[in-house]
C-alpha cells in the first residue's frame, strides 16, 4: 500500500536527451540513454516508462554522470503486470461489475458481484499448477446468480498493482536534491546488422568491392538522433537468441575507405561508430554504406572435385561421370589489392558488365569474419564451358588390407580463351600414387592437387594409378 | 459438514508480517503472520488470499502467541472453483431460468433442470470418460426442452463452491480469543538468480558487480515484506524447471544507506538477508546490488580448440579447415584479486569502453557457484583477428594395430598488438608425439597444449607428428 502511493507520486523521468546504440550482429543491441532527471533528497521511486519492449529486464544499469555519488539504487524494478481485461476481472472478484446490453433499441443495465474470475491457476497436490478458464458468474444485488453474463463490462475502478506499459522502477537514496544527468543502459533483443558487399567485375581480372551495413529494429522502440555503433564479431551469449543474424559491417583501414563510419579494435573485436546521427525507428530495415575498395586483383579459380562433399567415400562409382567445375573468384584482403580492412561476415554479390554496358549477376556467397591480410575465396556457380570427366579404369586387389586403383579424369575446355583447372583428387587411408600423368601436390593426408592449362578448345588427361593400405 | 463450517468460518485478517525465502530453484517459501480471532470449541478458519501457484502439501499453520491454543483437526486446499459449468453441473434437479429476448420483448423459460451439460461416466471396464451433454430442462407445464437458450440464471450458487483457491483449516480451539498465528508455504512461481556485470579498463584489470535478480510470477504481491535468499543446491523431489543461482558476497554495510544483504551459513547453504523491507509485486523482475570488487586482474585467454566438443574423432575430415579462436578471460577469486568471496552461479556480462568512453557489451557467460580462492574462467566469444588453419598433412599406416599421423596448424595474428595462442591438440589411443617444432605440454590423456606467442602481424607454424596405438 504504502509502495502503491509511491508509485502514485513518483515522477516519470523525462525522455532522453541523448542516445547511443550498440548494435551486434548476433541480434541484440546495447541501449545507452542520457537523461536529464530532478531528484529530491532522501528516498524516492523512478518510473521510466519508454523503453524497448523487448528488453533484457537484467541488463539494465543506472548511474549519474554528473556525480557517480548522487545517489545510490536501492532496487532495480521490471514491473509486467499488465491492464488487460482479463487481469482486470481477475483482479475483481467481490467486486461490483456492469455490464451494458442493448435490448431492442434500448439500453439495458445487468449489475452484480463478480464470484468467478475468467482464469484461475490451481495447484494440485503433486505440486502442479494449472491455469483453468472458468468464465463468469456474478450474483445481481436482488439474489440471482447470472451465468456467462454478456454485454460490455464496467468495474469501476483498475485494481492496484496493474500498469499500462512495462516499466523500469528504482527505489533510489539520493544525498541531495537536484538537476541530475543520468545514463541508463539496457539490452534489447529485435536489434540487427549485417554486411551486404557487392564486387564488380571490369572482365579484366580486376574489381570494385562495395560494403552495405543493413540494420533492422524490431525492438518497439524508436530512437531519434541517435548515435550509432555496430560492433562486428563473434560475443558469447548465454541464450543465444532466436534469430540468428548473419552479418557486420567492416570498416576500413589501408587501401580501402570506410564511408560515414568510424572503425576501432575493441578487445577481440571491430566496433564501427557512425560519424552522424541517425534516427532508428521501429519496425524499419536501415542500409547505411561501409566501405569501398576499387581495383582490387580477383583471381577466378576452376576446380574438379569429384567427391568433395561426401565424407568417406564408399568402394564403388563414387564421384565418376561428368562433373561441372566449381567456379570460385578469390582476391587477398590486403592493401596492395586495395583493401586491407576487416570484413564482417556477410553476403557477396558479385556483378560484371555485358556487352551493352549494362550489370549482371554472376552469383553470390557467404563470407566470414575476415580480418585484413586474409584471402577471400567465393563459390560463385559452375562452369558451362569447362567440363569433365571422371572414371575408374581399374581396380586390383594386393592383399587383405590393400587395394590398386586406376583413374582417368578427362578435362575439355570448349572455350575460346585459355583455362586452368583445379583437379582434386581425395583418397583416405594410407595411400600413395605410383604411376602418374601430370605432377601433383599433396595439399594434405587426403587431398592430391593436379593442375591442368588447357589452351583454347584443348583436352586433356588426368591418368593416375593409386594404392592404398588401411 | 466442511461446507456449513465453511459457511460460518471468518476470514482470516491480512498478512501482518510476511517473510520470504526465495531459493534458486524456482520456489519460495512464504511465512506470513496473522491475527486470528477464535471462538472456543471447533470452527473453521478459512484464508484465500494466498498464491496461486502455492504447493498445498506445504502448508504449515501454527500459533506464535500461545503454542497449545487449539490443535488443527484438518487442513484443506479447496480448489471447485465457480464457473458456469460447475454451477450447472451442480444445479441438476433445481430450479433454472434462461432469458432470452424476442424481439422487443424480453421471455423467461423457467423449469427443472434435468441433466448436466457435462458428466464423468463410469464404463464397464471400470475406466471412465467425460461425456459432452448439452441441457434439458422440464418445464413447470412439464414440457421438456432440449439445449435451451439465453441468459442462464439459477436460485444460489451450490454449495461447495468458491471464488478462489482457499485454504481451510478445521480447528479445535481450547479458549476464545485473539491469537497470532505463522502460516507457511512453499510456493512456485519465485526465483532469483545472480547476475555480474564486469567492466574491463582494457589494461588487465577489471571491476566486478554483482546483483541479485528476483522474478515473482507467483501469483501474490507481498508488501513490505521480509526477503531472505537462500543459495545453495536443495533437493527437491520433484524438480522444478529452473535451476538456480547462488550466493554472493554482500557488499558491506549495502548499498547507501538502505541496508543491503547480510550473509549467513545455513547448514551447507548461506543465506542472505535483506537489510530492510522489501516489496515483491506479482509479475515483477527485481534487482538489488549484491557485491562490488575492483581492480580485480584478469587475463585474457585465446584458445583454438579444434575438436572441442567432439567426444571421439574418427579418421578423416574432422577439426581442418579454419578455426577461430575462443576468446577467455580468467580470473582467480581470490582477496589478492579484490574478490575472494562466494560467488552463487548466475550470468556474467563483460563490458569495456571504447574511445570514445561507451561501454560496450563484450560477451555473455554463465557460471557456477564458485567458492573463494577458484578460478573462474569466461568464454568470451570469438577473436576476429587472430586465425587459425589445421591441416593433416600425412596419414601412414606402420601397423594393423598403429598409425603416424602429422598435422599443420597455422596461426595468423592480424592484429598490430601482440597475442599469446593456445593449441589444444586432442589424440585418443595411446599416442606419442614423435617429432614436433615447438615444445607442449599434455594436459591430460587426451591433450597436448602448444603455446604460441605471435608478434603483430606474425604468421606461425605447428608442425607434428604424432603415433597413435591402440
Amino acid at each position: 500500500m504504502v509502495v502503491i502511493s509511491l508509485i502514485a507520486a513518483a515522477a516519470l523521468a523525462s525522455g532522453p536527451s541523448h542516445t547511443e546504440l550498440t548494435i551486434y550482429n548476433s541480434g541484440f543491441g546495447l541501449v545507452k540513454e542520457v537523461r536529464e532527471l530532478h531528484f529530491k533528497q532522501g528516498r524516492q521511486t523512478l518510473n521510466i516508462e519508454d523503453v524497448a519492449s523487448l528488453i533484457e529486464p537484467t541488463s539494465v544499469s543506472i548511474h549519474s554522470i554528473t556525480d557517480p555519488n548522487a545517489f545510490t539504487v536501492l532496487e532495480q524494478n521490471y514491473q509486467y503486470d499488465l491492464i488487460n481485461p482479463i487481469a482486470i476481472l481477475n483482479k475483481s472478484v467481490g467486486q461490483k461489475v456492469r455490464f451494458i446490453r442493448t435490448f431492442g433499441n434500448q439500453r439495458d443495465v445487468l449489475e452484480g458481484t463478480l464470484l468467478s474470475s475468467p482464469t484461475a491457476v490451481v495447484a494440485s497436490p503433486d505440486g502442479h499448477n494449472q491455469s483453468t478458464y472458468n468464465g463468469m458468474v456474478i450474483r445481481t444485488d436482488d439474489g440471482r446468480i447470472v451465468l456467462d453474463p454478456t454485454g460490455e463490462v464496467e468495474v469501476k475502478q483498475v485494481p492496484e498493482g496493474l500498469i499500462s506499459k512495462p516499466t523500469l522502477m528504482w527505489d533510489i537514496d539520493s544525498a541531495k536534491g537536484g538537476d541530475n544527468t543520468v545514463e541508463l543502459s539496457y539490452i534489447s533483443q529485435g536489434l540487427s546488422w549485417n554486411a551486404d558487399y557487392v564486387v564488380t567485375l571490369d572482365g579484366l581480372g580486376k574489381g570494385d568491392l562495395q560494403g552495405w551495413v543493413t540494420l533492422t529494429n524490431n525492438s518497439g522502440a524508436t530512437w531519434e538522433n541517435a548515435k550509432l555503433k555496430l560492433l562486428a564479431g563473434d560475443v558469447n551469449r548465454v541464450q543465444p537468441v532466436a534469430t540468428i543474424n548473419r552479418s557486420m559491417a567492416g570498416a576500413a583501414r589501408g587501401g580501402g575507405k570506410s564511408l560515414g563510419f568510424e572503425e576501432e579494435s575493441l578487445f577481440e573485436y571491430h566496433l564501427y561508430t557512425l560519424e552522424r546521427p541517425a534516427n532508428v525507428r521501429n519496425h524499419e530495415s536501415k542500409q547505411l554504406s561501409l566501405l569501398e575498395g576499387h581495383d582490387i586483383p580477383l583471381h577466378k579459380k576452376l576446380i574438379v572435385d569429384s567427391i568433395s562433399g561426401s565424407y568417406y567415400p564408399s568402394e564403388g562409382e563414387v564421384g565418376t561421370g561428368d562433373i561441372k567445375p566449381q567456379v570460385r573468384l578469390e582476391f587477398i584482403n590486403d592493401q596492395a589489392s586495395g583493401l586491407g580492412m576487416a570484413l564482417p561476415k556477410g553476403k557477396v554479390k558479385v556483378y560484371q558488365r555485358d556487352k551493352s554496358g549494362s550489370v549482371q549477376l554472376l552469383g553470390e556467397d557467404q563470407i566470414n569474419h575476415t580480418p585484413r591480410n586474409e584471402k577471400v575465396s567465393l563459390v560463385l556457380g559452375k562452369s558451362f564451358d569447362v567440363v569433365s570427366s571422371r572414371k575408374r579404369t581399374d581396380y586390383t586387389r594386393i592383399n587383405d588390407r590393400s587395394v590398386r586403383e586406376s583413374f582417368e579424369i578427362e578435362v575439355r575446355n570448349r572455350k575460346e580463351t585459355s583455362e586452368t583447372v583445379f583437379v582434386l583428387e581425395r583418397h583416405y587411408g594410407d595411400w600413395k600414387i605410383t604411376e602418374k600423368n601430370h605432377d601433383y601436390e599433396k595439399l594434405d593426408s587426403n587431398t592430391a592437387q593436379f593442375v591442368v592449362e588447357l589452351k583454347p578448345n584443348e583436352v586433356q588427361k588426368v591418368v593416375y594409378t593409386v594404392e592404398t593400405k588401411w | 459438514m466442511v461446507v456449513q463450517i465453511l459457511a460460518a468460518a471468518f476470514m482470516a485478517s491480512n498478512s501482518a508480517q510476511t517473510e520470504l525465502t526465495i531459493y534458486n530453484q524456482g520456489f519460495g517459501l512464504v511465512k506470513e503472520v496473522r491475527h486470528l480471532t477464535l471462538k472456543q470449541g471447533r470452527q473453521a478458519v478459512a484464508i484465500e488470499d494466498v498464491a496461486s501457484k502455492i504447493d498445498p502439501t506445504s502448508v504449515g499453520f501454527r500459533c506464535t502467541s500461545d503454542p497449545s491454543a487449539f490443535s488443527v483437526l484438518e487442513q484443506n486446499y479447496q480448489y471447485d472453483l465457480i464457473s458456469p459449468q460447475a454451477i450447472l453441473n451442480k444445479a441438476v434437479g433445481q430450479k433454472i431460468r434462461f432469458v432470452r429476448t424476442m424481439g422487443m420483448q424480453r421471455e423467461i423459460l423457467a423449469g427443472t433442470l434435468l441433466s448436466a451439460p457435462t458428466a464423468i461416466v463410469a464404463n464397464p471396464q471400470g475406466g471412465q470418460s467425460q461425456t459432452y451433454n448439452g441441457m434439458v430442462i422440464r418445464t413447470d407445464d412439464n414440457r421438456i426442452v432440449l439445449d435451451p437458450t439465453g441468459e442462464i440464471e439459477v436460485d444460489s450458487v451450490p454449495p461447495g463452491l468458491i471464488s478462489k483457491p482457499t485454504l481451510v483449516w478445521d480447528l479445535e480451539a481450547a479458549q476464545a480469543g485473539e491469537k497470532i498465528v505463522e502460516l507457511s508455504y512453499i510456493s512456485q512461481g519465485l526465483n532469483w538468480s545472480a547476475d555480474y556485470v564486469v567492466t574491463l579498463n582494457g589494461l588487465g584489470k577489471g571491476d566486478m558487480q554483482g546483483w541479485v535478480t528476483l522474478n515473482n510470477d507467483s501469483g501474490a504481491s507481498w508488501e513490505n515484506a521480509k526477503l531472505k535468499l537462500l543459495a545453495g543446491d536443495v533437493n527437491r523431489v520433484m524438480d522444478r524447471m529452473r535451476l538456480p543461482e547462488g550466493r554472493a558476497m554482500f557488499k558491506s554495510g549495502g548499498i547507501g544507506g538502505g541496508g543491503g544483504f547480510q550473509e549467513e551459513t545455513l547448514f551447507e547453504y548461506h543465506l542472505y538477508t535483506l537489510q530492510r523491507p522489501a516489496t515483491v509485486r506479482n509479475r515483477e523482475t527485481k534487482q538489488v546490488s549484491l557485491l562490488e570488487g575492483h581492480d580485480i586482474p584478469i587475463r585474457k585467454k585465446l584458445i583454438v580448440d579444434s575438436i572441442a566438443g567432439r567426444y571421439y574423432p574418427q579418421e578423416g575430415e574432422v577439426g581442418t579447415g579454419d578455426i577461430k579462436p575462443q576468446v577467455r578471460l580468467e580470473f582467480v577469486n581470490d582477496e589478492q584479486s579484490g574478490l575472494g568471496m562466494a560467488l552463487p552461479k548466475g550470468k556474467v556480462k563483460v563490458y569495456q569502453r571504447d574511445q570514445s568512453g561507451s561501454v560496450q557489451l563484450l560477451g555473455e557467460d554463465q557460471i557456477d557457484h564458485t567458492p573463494k580462492n577458484e578460478k573462474v574462467s569466461l568464454v568470451v566469444g570469438k577473436s576476429f583477428d587472430v586465425v587459425s588453419s589445421r591441416k593433416r598433412t600425412n596419414f601412414t599406416r606402420i601397423s594393423d594395430r598403429s598409425v603416424r599421423e602429422s598435422f599443420e596448424i597455422e596461426l595468423r595474428n592480424r592484429k598490430e598488438t601482440p597475442e599469446s595462442v593456445y593449441v589444444m591438440e586432442r589424440h585418443y589411443g595411446d599416442w606419442t608425439i614423435t617429432e614436433k617444432n615447438r615444445p607442449f605440454e599434455k594436459l591430460d590423456s587426451n591433450t597436448a597444449q602448444f603455446v604460441v606467442d605471435l608478434k603483430p602481424n606474425e604468421v606461425k607454424k605447428i608442425i607434428y607428428t604424432v603415433e597413435t596405438k591402440w
